[in-house]
């Protein structure tokens, strides 16, 4: 595997009857086995990346690669394709299809023309992973938002892709529920899958993230490890996409302070510092 | 309702029981209620109240009303079957009143023909209840898969099934909405209200139409709906038996009803 694992250059894609491109001349590498976040203000095209990056929207230009193949629109490099990047849309509706929970998982696994047998224990697997053994034969809409949050990302996992690709993954839920799914996340993150989150919510990634995607107007404007990243957008106030909070306070503190102590990362870190100013 | 009667179905005490044989059971007695007199047709739908109610587990007063609501149908169309109108009333005619110049009866050959439909149906509702209460539409859908049905017919029906539910929750929400903007306030408001709510679930559901093919073209749709379900039933013998006794009985009762009735 190369050190880039999803790699767009001068991709552009103009949504049907619209006027406007979606994604102009966009290129980016996406580093293999890193956290990585792509922020970017509504309509920048991060929903659209996501829908190439699957191959579920052909670009009018430009080539997408995954470890240096390029991505053909024929049936079989499709389905190859989607087997390796993984996509978790933020409605979790959307992509539930079958009528319980282990059975939805077994769809994409049925979809490879896998053995029976193999499907049953991936499907196991998957659930005792999850935690969803206890509600593997419940139909899907006796279950909460964040169970079919959890199962849409089980059902994505079960193929074991090499990139998952998750849009706005903390939507609609509650602080616990949020709190579990990052656990969950690392836990992916950790067996070496390459994650790439669609997102607002820049404490998040502030915290979370090793490497940002940030996007404008459908092509993309910094690039970088996490805090590289938000030093250069604090220099463009004219894209107002927000700071993280924890930033926001360590720009208070005095400069001195700042001189010497590396930047927090964590609500943790950061206390460690104010408790010596006090 | 519908969401009630999911909800039972995956959670009645005879979820374990091989959807199979609660399949074969029902149809048994479909076929039995289909050539017997009425009174092993209240037999039939006596038994299957027992297995629904005290087998299964379901609430006698959600069952009562589902049987009730059915036969409150039943009722309103056996009085077309019960009352003739002709100028003369036939000699069999057990009550007859004069109308515009005709007259308005009731014969006993009509009312053995209401009975035997009323009990008829009261004996094959009571068997399609026990189907739907006990046993999941998705497990339905899986011994469907297992006779020479058309595959396409069970991946509509799968998919109908879990849509339906989907659509259900938007209308749901709408109506909510439209409820907390004071939107039944009227009856004129109410009506207008609906037909609002009609528009955007269809609106909605064209939308939610293209996000899941989207969705199912993501996670390798292959020209099929195929989908993996374990089996963890246990055949019971204890009930096996009982059915198969029960069956028996129902016939050799039907014998003797034909010979001494």
């Amino acid at each position: 595997m190369s050190d880039y694992l999803l790699e767009m250059q001068g991709v552009e894609y103009t949504y049907p009857m619209a006027e406007q491109a979606a994604v102009k001349n966009l290129s980016f590498r996406l580093p293999s086995g890193r956290k990585t976040a792509l922020i970017g203000q509504n309509g920048c095209g991060k929903s659209t990346l996501f829908l190439l990056a699957d191959g579920l929207c052909r670009p009018q230009q430009g080539v997408i690669l995954l470890d240096g193949v390029t991505l053909k629109f024929d049936r079989q490099t499709l389905n190859r394709w989607r087997q390796r990047v993984g996509l978790v849309f933020q409605d979790p509706e959307q992509q539930l299809v079958a009528p319980t929970v282990e059975s939805d998982i077994s769809y994409g696994l049925c979809n490879q023309n896998l053995p029976e047998q193999e499907v049953a224990d991936r499907v196991r697997r998957t659930l005792a992973d999850f935690q969803l053994t206890e509600l593997a034969r419940r139909p899907l809409h006796h279950l909460s938002l964040g169970q079919k949050k959890r199962v849409s990302i089980a059902g994505v996992m079960a193929l074991r892709p090499d990139l998952v690709l998750l849009d706005e993954p903390t939507a609609y839920l509650d602080p616990v529920q949020t709190r579990n799914l990052l656990t969950e996340l690392d836990n992916i993150a950790r067996s070496g899958t390459t994650l790439l989150i669609a997102t607002h919510d820049l404490d998040f990634v502030y915290q979370w993230a090793e490497w940002v995607l940030v996007m404008n107007n459908g092509s993309l404007l910094l690039e970088g490890e996490t805090l590289a990243v938000f030093e250069q957008l604090q220099l463009l106030p004219s894209f107002e996409i927000g700071m993280p909070l924890i930033w926001q306070i360590w720009q208070t503190l005095p400069a001195k302070v700042r001189d010497d102590h590396q930047v927090p990362r964590s609500i943790a870190e950061l206390a460690v510092i104010t408790n010596l100013l006090a | 309702m519908n969401t009630q009667l999911d909800a039972l179905a995956y959670g009645n005490r005879l979820r374990t029981l091989p959807p199979e044989q609660k399949l074969f059971f029902a149809l048994v007695l479909l076929v039995i209620a289909m050539f017997v007199h009425p009174p092993i047709h209240l037999a039939v739908g006596s038994w299957m109240l027992v297995w629904t109610v005290f087998y299964a587990g379901i609430p006698w007063r959600f069952y009562l009303g589902m049987v009730l609501g059915v036969m409150s149908f039943l009722l309103t169309s056996l009085a077309a079957i019960i009352c003739n109108f002709a100028s003369l009333a036939p000699d069999d005619s057990l009550w007859s009143w004069p109308l515009w110049g005709g007259q308005i009866y009731m014969s006993m050959s009509a009312l053995q023909q209401a009975i035997e439909i009323f009990s008829r149906s009261l004996a094959s509702t009571a068997t399609l209840f026990f189907i739907i209460l006990t046993v999941p539409f998705a497990e339905l859908a899986v011994v469907l898969e297992k006779t020479p049905l058309p595959t396409i017919l069970t991946e509509l029906l799968l998919l109908c099934y879990r849509f339906i539910f989907l659509l259900a929750e938007v209308a749901q929400s709408i109506a909510i909405a439209q409820q907390s903007r004071g939107g039944y306030r009227t009856r004129r408001l109410a009506l207008s209200s609906v037909s609002l709510l009609i528009r955007q679930l269809i609106q909605r559901t064209a939308i939610r139409y293209q996000q899941i093919a989207l969705g199912i073209k993501a996670r390798g749709f292959n020209q099929e709906f195929r989908f993996w379900q374990s089996q963890p039933y246990k055949y019971s013998w204890r009930y096996g038996l009982e059915s198969i006794a029960g069956c028996i009985l129902l016939v050799i009762g039907e014998i003797f009803y034909r010979i001494y009735v």
